[in-house]
Order: structure tokens, then sequence, then C-alpha cells
């Protein structure tokens, strides 16, 4: 199984973080990319593919993932807007930022709770050393069994740091994104990347396009 | 807990409220000053009022306060607490009897409420107020007749009223609204009956009159209406001297009426609106929980229904089956979630839902006991619901079992 697939990711020691431009999560078609006419038109791709991850009945998550990607995109080209035109746009480094991965399902071993069982969060994103897990509205009731997972999962994966975003911190309307939530290796998503990539292509495009 | 039928539910205890356990729609939870936890509730009928219960420990409740009503042709049915304001509704059982409307208590000393006001609905039209919502302690969100309201159908009398009380002292009215047609004057025509009821009382059913009014603190633009046989409506109240119809959705003809609540899961773009059942051993069976896809809230296209027990065996037990109240996510020291569903069904009791799949909603714990002494059917009729911050459930029965406390296991 890859790391990273449409539906799934797959985190061990060692595995790299997951970008928008990791492969193996968007299943680009042929057709998609032939509808790639601009950089603009790129990215209003990418945030359709990441949509078809989400709930259909999910309004609140659909608002913080657009608003985590138009941030993303606002925060490359705030850094890199002063630099020297070149092959590279400040709007290719977008797709260094982290790949939000939504309405987390994390599967706890069989010993935890001697039946499957799986701790859930809104969004989880994985830096390559860290996992941060985003729980929207902090303040709603989590049922019994809920809690007992999630509060297995914080207790055996170090590596996982939760911040909860509450409505105050993240209102139903506006554009607002609350970066200061985040750490650092979140939001600033270019720091240990040299070159930028653009979105990976899917293992099943068959047939060589000329973009 | 023998005959007690029970998935992932648990009694923690029972209290038949002195012998007055006749509960009506009305549950409210109070945290007072002192950290005392209050539960409030409103009785069905005559001679008591409303009764305040000490559940600071759930497992060992204590009536510290139970009132009369002034007289027996009236009951109060709801009521709301915010803070240490307490609003409790007055209905009569003739019209232009009195007192008709409602009155605020301040309960900051919760064994001596002090009444802080009344404010009056009577008329010669009116049976005053059935239901009320008030949970931002500044507006009442009334379902009541009105001095001034003729309707043109006598048991289409209940209209919403929105009456700020941020003076409770002097609670004024800030607008209203009624289903067009129904009121003496209108230039819309009367609306069609669903199912015609003779005229010998103005309760029950065959009616275009308002039950209950949900209007939520962050969501303080938009009220969600059960409005009996004229089915859901969400209204634009950022002038609320003027509400407006977003949108209407029912279900009615071919299902037989009374659209009773309407919960909206602003989160998920989800609305769950009840039809109450009223007549008991199924007279007006389906009375279903549905279950709305509401992201355009300007088409609101039903999707599911919440599964209920099977019907042939519900009806034949005595009593009434189907849909009534709901926990409504209201603020404060309340159980809020937008995947889990607490409601009361009567005879089946209460009953949990998992909406997380909400095309295929799943019952995941509910909790029947044995019908009460001294009840007028032989089954529990569970009427009303309250889950607080704990996921502790408080419940009553609708003629004379009292409160019941509960744990949920899921």
């Amino acid at each position: 199984m890859p790391p990273l697939g449409g539906r799934h990711a797959r985190i061990t020691p060692g595995t790299p973080g997951f970008r928008i431009s990791s492969s193996g999560w968007t299943g680009f078609a042929s057709r998609d990319l032939k509808l790639i006419t601009s950089g603009d038109r790129l990215y209003e791709l990418v945030r359709e593919k990441l949509n078809t991850k989400l709930p259909t009945f999910a309004v609140r998550l659909r608002q913080f993932v657009d608003r985590y990607l138009d941030n993303a995109r606002a925060r490359a080209r705030a850094q890199f807007d002063n630099e020297t035109p070149g092959l590279i746009t400040p709007d290719d480094w977008f797709y260094s930022a982290f790949l939000p991965l939504p309405n987390a399902r994390i599967a706890l071993p069989p010993e935890a709770f001697d039946r499957p069982a799986f701790a859930e969060l809104s969004v989880l994103f994985w830096t390559g050393d860290m996992a941060i897990g985003v729980q929207l509205d902090p303040a709603a009731s989590v049922i019994g069994s809920k809690q007992r997972y999630l509060d297995w999962l914080t207790a055996h994966w170090p590596a996982l740091t939760i911040v909860e975003v509450s409505r105050d911190q993240f209102g139903a309307t506006g554009d607002n994104f609350p970066t200061g939530l985040f750490p650092d290796a979140l939001t600033n998503f270019w720091a240990d990347v040299s070159i930028p990539q653009g979105p990976g292509l899917s293992r099943n495009l068959d047939s060589p396009l000329a973009v | 807990m023998s005959d007690t039928l029970f998935h992932n539910m648990t009694l923690i205890s029972h209290d038949p409220l002195n012998g007055f356990g006749g509960v009506g729609e009305g549950m409210a939870l109070q945290v007072t000053g002192k950290g005392e936890r209050i539960l409030w509730i409103a009785h069905e009928g005559p001679p008591k009022n409303f009764t305040g219960v000490d559940v600071s420990d759930p497992r060992n409740p204590k009536v510290i306060c139970q009132t009369e009503l002034p007289h027996s042709n009236m009951r109060s049915n709801s009521l709301e607490v915010t803070g240490d304001i307490l609003a409790v509704a007055y209905q009569v059982y003739e019209l232009g009897l009195e007192p008709a409307g409602f009155e605020l208590f301040d309960v900051s000393d919760p064994r001596n409420p002090k009444s802080i006001s009344h404010y009056s609905t009577a008329g010669p039209h009116s049976r005053g107020a059935h239901c009320l919502w008030f949970v931002d302690g500044e507006y009442v969100h009334l379902a009541s007749g009105a001095p001034d309201f003729t309707p043109r159908h006598p048991r289409d009398d209940q209209i919403y009223q929105i009456i700020d009380v941020r003076n409770p002292s002097k609670p004024e009215e800030a607008g209203r609204w009624w289903y067009p047609g129904t009121m003496e004057g209108d230039d819309a025509p009367p609306p069609e009956r669903i199912i015609p009821e003779p005229l010998d009382t103005l309760r029950g059913g065959d009616a275009f009159r308002l039950h209950n009014a949900n209007v939520y603190p962050d969501h303080p633009d938009r009220a969600y209406l059960g409005y009996i046989d004229g089915g859901a409506f969400i209204l634009d109240i950022s002038d609320k001297s003027n509400p407006t119809i977003v949108s209407n959705w029912s279900p009615h003809n071919p299902y037989p009426g009374f659209t009773h609540t309407v919960m909206p899961l602003f989160d998920r773009g989800l609305i769950v609106v009840t039809d109450e059942c009223i007549k008991d051993d199924g007279a007006d069976w389906p009375k279903l929980t549905w279950v709305l896809d509401a992201r355009n809230e300007e088409n609101l296209v039903p999707i599911s229904t919440l599964p209920l027990p099977p019907v042939e065996e519900y009806t034949s037990k005595g009593g009434r089956f189907g849909s009534h109240n709901l926990h409504e996510n209201r603020p404060g020291p309340s159980f809020h979630s937008e995947e889990i569903i607490v409601g009361a069904f009567f005879n089946a009791g209460i009953r949990v839902y998992d909406l997380k799949n909400p095309y295929q909603p799943e019952c995941v714990a509910y909790f029947i006991p044995p019908g009460p002494e001294n009840s007028r059917v032989p089954t529990i009729q569970m009427n009303e619901v309250y889950v607080d911050e704990n996921g502790i459930v408080y419940c009553g029965d609708r003629w004379a079992g009292g409160l019941y406390i509960l744990e949920m296991d899921i």
C-alpha cells in the first residue's frame, strides 16, 4: 500500500511529509490535465479534488479546508513575491503546502480496544516529523467511545499535536484563517523545500500529455 | 428494571415529582451562582405549574420547588431558563381566559422563584402561549394567540411572536409572523385543510398554527418554525419587525400533519424535523422524524427518516407511538452534537440516533421503561428530553411517571 492514496494515508517512521504536491492523492485523469490552462485553473482543480475527499454534509469542514488553501497560497505569494522572476513563480510554492487530510479516521491497533476502533479528527496534517490534528468546534459534545479512542491516540502517538479551533477563532462568515494557532512547521511550509513541485500526476495516467 | 427495554442506556435515577408526574414539553437546566444544577420542568396539565429539581447529583435528584397554577383551566407545558431568568408559558383551555401568555421569574434563589413580569396574550380568540423558546436572555420566541389576532379558522390561533425581554420587567413585542391566509383580512386565501376535524375542541390537529420556534444565538437572523399542518419554515428575522420567508417544506398530504420541531445542524447543512404524534394507538401514524438536506436553505430536500421500531407492535401496546420532542442543542449547560440526536418517542421511549451518515441514520441506544402507575395509558409516554453537557439524559413521562435520568453508553 503506498503511503498516500485517494482515500488513505499510511504514516510510519520516515514517511515524508504529505504535501499538496505529493503523488497519489489527486487522481488526476488525462482530461483533468487538459483543463489546466493557467496557474489559477490548476489551483482551482486542486481545490476541487480536495473537496471530493470531504463528506457531503460538512459545511464547516469545507470552509476550513478552503480557507487553509487560500491562506497557504497567500502566504506563498507574500513570501516569494519579491524574488527575481524566473522559472518558478510565487504561486508554484503553494503546492509545497502540507496536504490537509480531512475527516481523518485513524485506525487504532487491535490490542487497544479488542475491536476495530478509529480515533477521529476534523483534519490531520503530516509534516514528516509532526502530526498536526485539528479539532473544529472543540466545544461540541463528544460521546464516550470517541473520547476514549482519541485519548488513546494522544497518549500513544507522541508525534501528534492537536490544535483546537473554536467558533470564535474561525467564524462562519468571512475569510479569516487562524494561522497563529498552528506551528511554524505547518505555516512556513517552504522552509525545507529547495525546489517546489506541482501536484503529482496519477499513476494511471495512460498517455503522455504535453501541458 | 423488569419489563424495561434498553440498549446502551441505563437508568441512574427516577423521581415521581411528589406524585405530580405529568411532564410537559419544557425542561431546562440552570447552573446557579452557587454551582447548584437545577432542572426546571413544566407540567403537562394542572394543578402544578412548574417544578425545580436539584440534579447536582443526578443519581440523587431532589424536588426543591413546586408551584401551583392560578386555576385548573390552564397549564404551563413549556418553559426555558437563561441565566437566572425562567420564562414559563401559560395556555388556557378556553378562549379569553387569563392568565395567558408568559411569566418571567427570577430564580437566582431556585427555592423561591420571584415573579418579575407577566406578558399577557389573552384575548377573545386567544388561548395564550403553548410553547416558548428563550435561550439568549434577550428575546422570547413565542407560539401564542394575541389579543389583536383573529384567526379565520379557530384552530389557527397560535402565531409566531418575538418578545423583547432585555428589560425583563417590561417585555415588549418586537415582531410577529403568521401563516399567510390564516388571519381575518389576509390577502392570501385560507390554506386548504389537510385532515379536517370537528370543531368540538380547539386542541389537536387540523391546524395551521405555530408549535416550536427555534432561534440560535450564533445565527440570530434565522428562525426555524414547526407550523403544525403548515410544515417547516425558515424565516429571515434580521429585521425582527418584519420576518420574511426563506423557505417552507411540508410533507403533509399525504402525511398527516403536525410539524412540531425544526432543528438546524448548521455545521453540516442539515435540518431535523419532527411531526408530533397526537393520537393513541397509531390513529395518526406515520408520525416521523425527518432529516432534510439544507445546504441550500431555499430548497430543503428530505433525505431520510429516523428508523422506529415496528409500527404493528408499538401501536398495539397502548398510548401514543411516534415522534415528538428532541434534545435541541440549546446553548447553556447542554449537550451539543450534530451527529448524535436524542428524541422522545412516547411508548417507544427515549431513542438515540447516530446521524454520521444522514442518508442512513442508525439507532444506537434506547430506553423504554414500563408504563407508570396512575397513567391514563398502559405504556410509558416519553414526552420531553434534555441532555446536559455531561451526556446525562433527563426525560419525562407525559401523564404520571415523572422524571427519569439516564446515562448513555455509546
